[in-house]
């Protein structure tokens, strides 16, 4: 593991508005950026054009996103929109683990304000 | 865009590691933050005392995206967005608190499989596939 050294007057990590990382040494560009008023936090790949993609932080707007919220390749994400109190669930398929009654007719185990309740498993 | 020109002191030591990035840790140095990326696609939380991503997995090499307690140190409580285009939620119990709705996109199908009819939400649970029946509002 490399320390970094940086002698006065060096110059690092080219593009405004983006986290360094130490990369052998040095600071270059990660793919964390930062709006100029920090009201948000968000990630961009290299290569990827049509938005962001990974992580959206912006408590401007209230949302918190993540995966590919964008629909720059497969659309798959989860969205928390805390001005309309919605969660969104964007994809082929919803998986979860747990949570599955071990009777003879299975539900699924979910708490709504507080209080349980089972939603009926059908095969499919 | 311009460039960065950073000015330490002469021989100063800051952000030890490799592919982490760095934060303000005292008024003239930088130290490693928790935020480690591993390729140039590839952004992540780390757990400093285990060395397990723990947190957050920003993965765009093969498409993965996670959030929570991704090495089971305490519940093993997480979402995961998969490559093949699953939403995972990895937990004992799914909660929804306040007026908070969930909306769903995909998953949906109009089938008669097993006898049922009707619009119905495809579950995933342990491996194996379910459907609820879809009511109207």
């Amino acid at each position: 593991m490399a320390a970094i050294s940086i002698g006065g007057g060096a110059q690092t990590n080219p593009t405004s508005l983006q986290f360094p990382v130490n990369i052998n040494g040095q600071f270059v560009d990660s793919v964390l950026y930062t709006k100029n008023d920090q009201s948000a936090v968000y990630s961009t790949f290299p290569g990827l054009t049509g938005g962001t993609k990974g992580i959206n932080l912006d408590s401007t707007n209230q949302e918190y996103k993540l995966g590919d919220f964008n629909n720059v390749q497969n659309g798959t994400s989860i969205i928390l929109d805390d001005v309309f109190s919605t969660i969104k669930l964007e994809g082929l398929n919803i998986v979860t683990t747990g949570g599955v009654h071990a009777i003879t007719t299975k539900f699924l185990n979910i708490t709504v304000k507080g209080t349980e309740y089972c939603l009926q498993l059908l095969a499919k | 865009m311009a460039s960065i020109t950073i000015s330490t002191p002469g021989g100063s030591i800051i952000n030890n590691t490799d592919n982490f990035l760095p934060y303000k840790f005292s008024s003239n140095q930088f130290s490693d933050s928790l935020l480690y990326q591993n390729t140039i696609n590839d952004l992540r939380t780390v757990d400093v005392n285990t060395g397990n991503d723990q947190g957050i997995i920003i993965n765009n090499d093969v498409g993965l995206y996670s959030f929570g307690d991704l090495d089971g140190m305490f519940a093993g409580s997480y979402i995961q967005i998969t490559p093949d285009g699953n939403v995972a939620l990895n937990g004992l119990k799914i909660f929804l608190n306040t007026n908070t709705s969930i909306e769903m996109n995909g998953a949906i199908t109009a089938t008669t499989a097993g006898g049922n009819a009707g619009l119905h939400l495809e579950l995933t649970i342990n491996g194996t596939k379910y459907k609820i029946q879809l009511l109207n509002a």
